[in-house]
């Protein structure tokens, strides 16, 4: 018998790795700080004009209406939706559903960034009416900026699917993408609230 | 050795080979740059876009400084004329501007970047390509705004540039706002993406074996900076583009007239501002550590605290933006809060200082040049810390805000607090960087006259302040009785700017006639003397392993017994490709070997996308267009940048 | 004044202060430790406090610092003068330039064994002590506060104070009277100040009576100064608002209450009829030029409110142009002819008169008293 024991076998590294292991993953998880950062901002800048405001919003100016805005919000989480759901079919292999998924989650962010204009164009004022005006079309500009952007990065990555590239181990872009869709949906959450629903509290 | 790139999808998993042994040929090729013109503009390896940084914000010190020289001139006698007040607000406002963003901030960004692979054991910083679209991001800024001063058009409201003094047109008809406006977009632009590679470096690229316990203090005072500029920049980055709109498209966010709040810009900008000071001052004693420990040939005292007090300090310092403008008149419970909060933030500094005296005490220093700056270093901040807590007794800070007193406590925290530091760590690193000494002797003068200097003329500007004297006057009339002191301050500013000539031609002298230093000239005791100096383009030979906190000092046993993350990555070893840039991936806290990271190699797409952020930001200055137009061009760069999509990027 | 009832502390520190200012100024008491008013006092009180805090402070640590210096190097070198090892290192070391005295071994086997051992010193030294001292500061700094914050019982007077780029309009709304760049006060009577104003943010600043606050478009802040000594004290805007910031400045004329009512009355008047020809032909000038445009002088004209000063009784005025230039004939004959260059940026153009209509105005409006 030897005193010696024979290390255990060294495992191999592997190359290609997802979610928080990827230092790219990572990268993202930053931007997306950073954004949330901005966002929160835009919004605490929103409700500090408020209280500087006698009315909010202002005399002149109509409370947003509700309809539209919530039908586009529920229209912008399904599109965060099918993005989820092309994400799981790609961790099971599904390479179909991964195509659908983004097909119809684009289709719905155009429809929401579409909506958007005709619901803005509605409006009888602009950012230089008021400092109501100034920071709702920020706002609103900002985060419809944010979609039209993932949309772009979407069409691209969509392409990659296409093309066949993501394997159920191998898909980094595609759940990078994916977190960043998720996260320009959830953001417009507080934004929808802080517009929409808190002036009618 | 045939394939230089990847050809789509690599092996998952692939086998050491057979034959492994370093080879330093093959590195070199793979990490080198590509040759030519071109590849000046490509090139992504850290410690060339380190160094870029340093050198760069050091020119940013000088041209600051200059300014401050001819401001100080201006001030030496009552009633001068020699810069008019449109110039002189235009200095006073690139000055500050300059020091703060230009030269501090990215100065130790350029530190970070250029030292920690070496110092956690990485072949380069985590996104290559990303630290070098941040460094031609902050040049464009620096050229932009620099061009605008010279051709007489410099931002002139101040660094803070408080509406609506900035914001409105019919105050500051010139263009120079719009300059800061975009000079300030871009370089926050800059500041965030070396901050997220930092973060993203230490986080996943650290040495097998280097646990979160055993990173050098300097690592972990980078990584609370880099965490605090990701949680402060975009608020500057925000209110900029609101002073932006304001200016440009006539929105009204600090027009009290129209709904908005002039005191809600301070808020968003103090917001960012005050955790901006800590910002310059906690990688400053990142460095102070560094040095420290080495001078003092013993480990810091108590580690673990220290490195708690930097992140306690990071997040303290969100919470006291307000004792910035304590005067426009905030309800006293506010000022309550904001007070007790500021006055708390010192105490992560008194245990700072206290764990350097700490360490001196249970050491064996070695006075010299470097140690000497970290001694002006404790001097100079305490006094300027304590004139700190002076201002956040809320009613002494009505007398003394926006006087020349706050102006002595920003030079004392500031010079002695971050320049200071630096010199101690630029005398430090040097011989790593080019491989030969700085001098001395001419160092130690350098420090005497830097030191006289300073108190000479910073100290006195304290009882200017109580004299009556305001911050940011051009001039002043003769009966104040303000002339002495300020003739005093400007000999002192001279003879302060001459100590830093003398470092400017010790570097020179050095690198000419310098002795060398080999490759620890120190006997330090972190990873990045264990390579020659300089450092080899591919960095470590072989990737290193860590089994301790000074692994120079204490190489710390490999241990049969436990198979611990060290042991395994020196089997692992092999198995990091020499063909490709690849290096190890450890997890967070335990530096457990998880991955095999390929790194980006030379692009030029870093240098168009910073083109197309540039386009859009100087163009928005012109109209508004521009910044769309410049979006899609970054876009288009964007795909450049990860071209090929071959499989590669899929993974 | 019972609100202030503790500021006499800031006499118990009078001898002291005097030294130790006399030490660090080498002259007389700068403007902001020689209060002539209970809130400039009760803050220079504050300063004292934490003077004598903040010295005590630096001297402990700076002699900790030095202290440690020495001694490690004494054991150093005690130590190393046996060890050959180190006599080497020390050699290798004092190549690369450095005093290293006689190092001991410099790469210590395992330093493990030091982690930990001064961590009381740390947190005693570094964190208790501090939190303790900064726990009275911040005491005291409370209690400072709540007397900024009790209104004085006995208000006087009240003044609207209003920053414009480069110049200040005093207004006594119950009294009636407008003036510029300058203050007056009754002595020893508490008088509310109203802050505000026209265009971007100023900052009130009176030394010797109170520290500043600012004046912010769209909002109003109050404070209450009292003199508590007959005499002309120093003002300035502090609040960086353009390029002539630096010579927006004012003065605070502290005066006996009853001249201080005759004054008001006074300033209440329009203003004096002009007696001589001149004069008359002056006011005419004034009258048809641009400056009635800006310019009011009551019972002459009525000018946009705000634009520019009141100049209804000019004459009595010390200075001109928020204190930029003294008030005699020939700097106001200055002003009227190039007030961009005496004062560059300042928000008055030069006007074009004859030299006739030149003198006959400036005769006019010296004699607007
Ligand atoms: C490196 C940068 C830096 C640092 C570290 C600090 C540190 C501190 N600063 Fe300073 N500050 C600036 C840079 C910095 N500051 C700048 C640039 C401005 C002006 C901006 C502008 O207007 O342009 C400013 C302005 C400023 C103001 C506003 C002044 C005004 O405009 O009215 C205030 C007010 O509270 C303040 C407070 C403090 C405090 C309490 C600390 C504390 O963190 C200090 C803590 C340190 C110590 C206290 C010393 C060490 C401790 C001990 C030895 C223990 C024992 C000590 C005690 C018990 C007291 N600072
Ligand atoms: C890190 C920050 C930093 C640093 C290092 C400095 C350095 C100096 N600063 Fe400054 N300062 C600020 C940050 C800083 N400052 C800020 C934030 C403000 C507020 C701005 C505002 O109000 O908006 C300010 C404001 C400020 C003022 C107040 C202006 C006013 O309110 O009107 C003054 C006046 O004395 C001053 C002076 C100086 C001096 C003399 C130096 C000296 O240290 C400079 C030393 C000299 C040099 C560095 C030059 C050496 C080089 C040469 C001699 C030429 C060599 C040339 C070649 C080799 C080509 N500074
Ligand atoms: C466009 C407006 C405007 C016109 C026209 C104008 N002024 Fe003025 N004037 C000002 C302003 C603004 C100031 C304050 C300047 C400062 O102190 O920065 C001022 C200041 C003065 C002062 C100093 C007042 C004081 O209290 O210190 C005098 C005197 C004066 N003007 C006289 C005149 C005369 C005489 C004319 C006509 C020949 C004239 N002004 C035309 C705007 C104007
Ligand atoms: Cu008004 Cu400065
Ligand atoms: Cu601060």
């Amino acid at each position: 018998m030897s005193v010696h024991t024979e290390p255990p076998a060294t495992p191999l590294l592997p190359l290609y790795v997802l979610g928080s292991r990827s230092p790219t993953w990572w990268g993202m998880i930053g931007l997306i700080a950073i954004e949330i950062v901005v966002f929160g901002g835009l919004i605490a800048m929103y409700f500090w004009l408020k209280l500087a405001n006698p009315s909010w919003p202002p005399e002149g100016i109509a409370v947003k209406p509700l309809l539209l805005p919530t039908i586009n919000t529920v229209i912008l989480i399904a599109s965060g939706v099918a993005m989820i759901v092309a994400k799981r079919a790609i961790v099971r292999g599904n390479q179909l559903v991964l195509k659908l998924g983004q097909v119809v989650a684009l289709i719905l962010g155009l429809v929401f960034f579409t909506l958007k204009i005709v619901e803005y164009s509605g409006y009888d004022y602009d950012w230089s009416t008021h400092a109501y005006g100034s920071i709702t079309w920020t706002m609103t500009g900002f985060h419809a900026a944010h979609v039209i952007s993932v949309v772009f990065k979407g069409i691209i990555v969509l392409l990659m699917s296409l093309r066949g590239m993501f394997r159920p181990d191998r898909h980094l872009a595609f759940e990078v993408s994916t977190l960043y869709w998720v996260f320009v949906v959830v953001i417009w959450l507080p934004l929808y609230f802080t517009m929409y629903i808190s002036p009618r509290l | 050795m045939a394939e230089s790139r990847y050809d789509g999808y690599g092996p998952q998993f692939s086998p050491p080979p057979e034959d492994y042994r370093p080879d330093p040929d093959l590195l070199t090729r793979t990490w080198g740059p590509l040759p030519g013109i071109r590849g000046f503009f490509a090139v992504v390896n850290y410690q060339v876009v380190g160094m870029r940084f340093i050198v760069t914000g050091f020119i940013f010190l000088l041209l600051g400084g200059i300014q401050a020289l001819v401001m100080r001139t201006q001030l030496a006698q009552p009633n001068l004329d020699l810069v008019s007040s449109e110039l002189y607000q235009q200095l006073f406002t690139m000055h500050g501007v300059t020091m703060m963003f230009f030269f501090a901030v990215p100065i130790f960004e350029g530190l970070a970047m250029y030292l920690l692979p070496l110092m956690i054991g990485s072949r380069d910083m985590a996104m290559p390509r990303l630290g070098a679209f941040g460094y031609w991001i902050y040049l464009i800024a620096g050229i932009t705004l620099y061009t605008g001063f010279f051709l007489g058009l410099g931002p002139d409201a101040g660094w803070f540039a408080h509406a609506p003094l900035s914001s409105d047109r019919n105050f500051t008809p010139a263009m120079g706002m719009d300059l800061w406006v975009s000079a300030i977009g871009m370089l926050e632009i800059s500041a965030l993406v070396a901050a997220i590679e930092i973060v993203v470096t230490i986080f996943k690229l650290k040495a097998p074996g280097m646990s979160m316990a055993r990173i050098p203090i300097f690592v972990w005072a980078m990584l609370v900076m880099a965490m605090m500029i990701i949680f402060a920049m975009p608020a500057v980055l925000l209110v900029t583009v609101a002073v932006g709109l304001d200016r440009m498209a006539g929105t009204h966010f600090f027009n009290a007239a129209m709904g908005g709040d002039p005191t809600l810009y301070q808020h968003v900008f103090w917001f960012f501002g005050h955790p901006e000071v800590y910002i310059i001052f906690t990688p400053a004693l990142g460095v102070v550590s560094a040095v420290l420990v080495t001078f003092a040939r013993r480990p810091m005292v108590a580690y673990s605290i220290v490195a708690l007090s930097f992140i306690a300090m990071g997040i303290l310092s969100f919470g006291v933006w307000v004792h910035h403008f304590f005067a426009v008149g905030i309800p006293p419970i506010g000022l309550s809060f904001f007070a007790v909060a500021s006055m708390m933030v010192s105490i992560p500094s008194g245990i700072q200082m206290f764990a350097f005296i700490g360490t001196v005490w249970t050491g064996r220093p070695i006075v010299n040049t470097p140690f000497l700056f970290l001694i002006g270093f404790v001097v100079i901040f305490v006094l300027g810390g304590v004139t700190g807590v002076m201002l956040a007794a809320v009613p002494f800070n009505w007398q003394v805000h926006d006087s020349y007193f706050v102006v002595a406590h920003l030079h004392y925290v500031l010079i002695g607090g971050a320049l200071f530091p630096l010199f101690a760590g630029l005398y430090y690193w040097f011989p790593k960087w080019t491989g030969k000494l700085l001098d001395e002797t001419l160092g130690k003068w350098q420090f005497a006259i830097m030191f006289v200097g300073f108190n000479v003329t910073f100290f006195i500007q304290h009882i200017l302040g109580f004299q009556g004297m305001a911050r940011r006057v051009y001039t002043y009339d003769a009966d104040l009785g303000w002339g002495t002191f300020n003739m005093v301050s400007t000999v002192g500013s001279f003879v302060l700017a001459a100590g830093i000539l003398v470092f400017v031609f010790n570097v020179f002298w050095s690198l000419w006639r310098g002795r060398d230093a080999g490759q620890d000239p120190w006997l330090a005791p972190t990873l990045e003397w264990s390579v020659p100096s300089p450092p080899p383009q591919y960095t470590f030979l072989e990737p290193p392993v860590v089994r301790s906190l000074y692994p120079l000092w204490d190489p710390g046993a490999p241990d049969p017994e436990f198979d611990t993350a060290a042991d395994r990555g020196e089997r692992m070893r092999p198995q990091i490709r020499q063909d490709v840039r690849e290096t190890f991936g450890t997890s967070i806290m335990d530096g457990e070997p998880e991955s095999r990271v390929n790194l980006r190699d030379n692009s030029l797409w870093p240098f168009f996308a910073a083109l197309a952020v540039g386009f859009a930001f100087v163009g928005s200055m012109f109209s508004l267009w521009f910044f769309p137009i410049g979006a899609l061009l970054f876009y288009g760069t964007m795909i450049g940048w990860h071209w090929p999509f071959s499989k590669e990027i899929a993974t | 004044m019972p609100v202030l009832s503790h500021v006499p502390n800031a006499r118990r520190w009078v001898p002291v202060t005097v030294v130790v200012a006399a030490l660090l100024a080498g002259c007389e008491m700068p403007l902001a430790l020689a209060p002539r008013g209970p809130a400039a006092a009760e803050i220079a009180s504050i300063w004292w406090i934490l003077f004598w805090i903040a010295v005590p402070v630096s001297v402990i640590v700076f002699s900790l610092l030095g202290i440690a210096i020495v001694r490690a190097r004494a054991i150093a070198r005690e130590q190393d003068e046996h060890d050959e090892h180190d006599v080497r290192v020390a050699e290798r070391l004092r190549e690369t330039g450095a005093d290293v005295g006689l190092p001991e071994a410099s790469r210590p086997a395992r330093v493990s064994w030091l982690e930990g051992r001064t961590t009381g010193f740390v947190i005693i030294g570094g964190g208790v002590i501090p939190t303790l001292i900064l726990i009275f500061t911040t005491v005291m700094t409370l209690q400072g506060l709540a007397v900024f914050d009790t209104a004085p019982e006995d208000v006087a007077y009240s003044v609207t104070a209003r920053g414009h780029m480069f110049w200040w309009q005093f207004e006594y709304p119950d009294h009636g009277v407008v003036t510029a760049n300058e203050m007056h006060v009754p002595v020893g009577r508490s008088v509310r100040v109203e802050l505000e104003s026209a265009d971007v943010i100023h900052s009130f600043w009176v030394p010797q009576l109170h520290g500043k606050i600012e004046m912010i478009p769209g909002k109003t802040n109050v404070i209450h100064i009292q003199a508590d000594e007959a005499g002309t004290y120093f003002g300035k805007c502090a609040e960086f608002c353009g390029q002539q910031h630096a010579n927006m400045e004012f003065l605070v004329i502290a005066q006996e209450e009853a001249e201080f009512e005759s004054w008001l009355e006074a300033q209440a008047a329009d203003a004096p009829e002009p007696t001589d020809e001149l004069a008359q032909r002056g006011r005419d000038v004034f009258v048809d030029s641009q400056c009635a445009l800006c310019h009011t002088i009551r019972g002459v004209n009525q000018a946009a409110p705000g634009v520019a000063p009141d100049l209804t009784h000019l004459a009595t005025r010390r200075t001109l142009a928020a204190r930029t230039l003294p008030n005699v004939r020939g700097n106001l004959g200055g002003w009227i002819l190039d007030p961009q260059g005496i004062k560059p940026g300042s928000r008055m153009p030069a006007v074009n008169l004859s030299s006739d209509e030149f003198l006959a105005l400036l005769e006019y409006l010296d004699g607007l008293r």
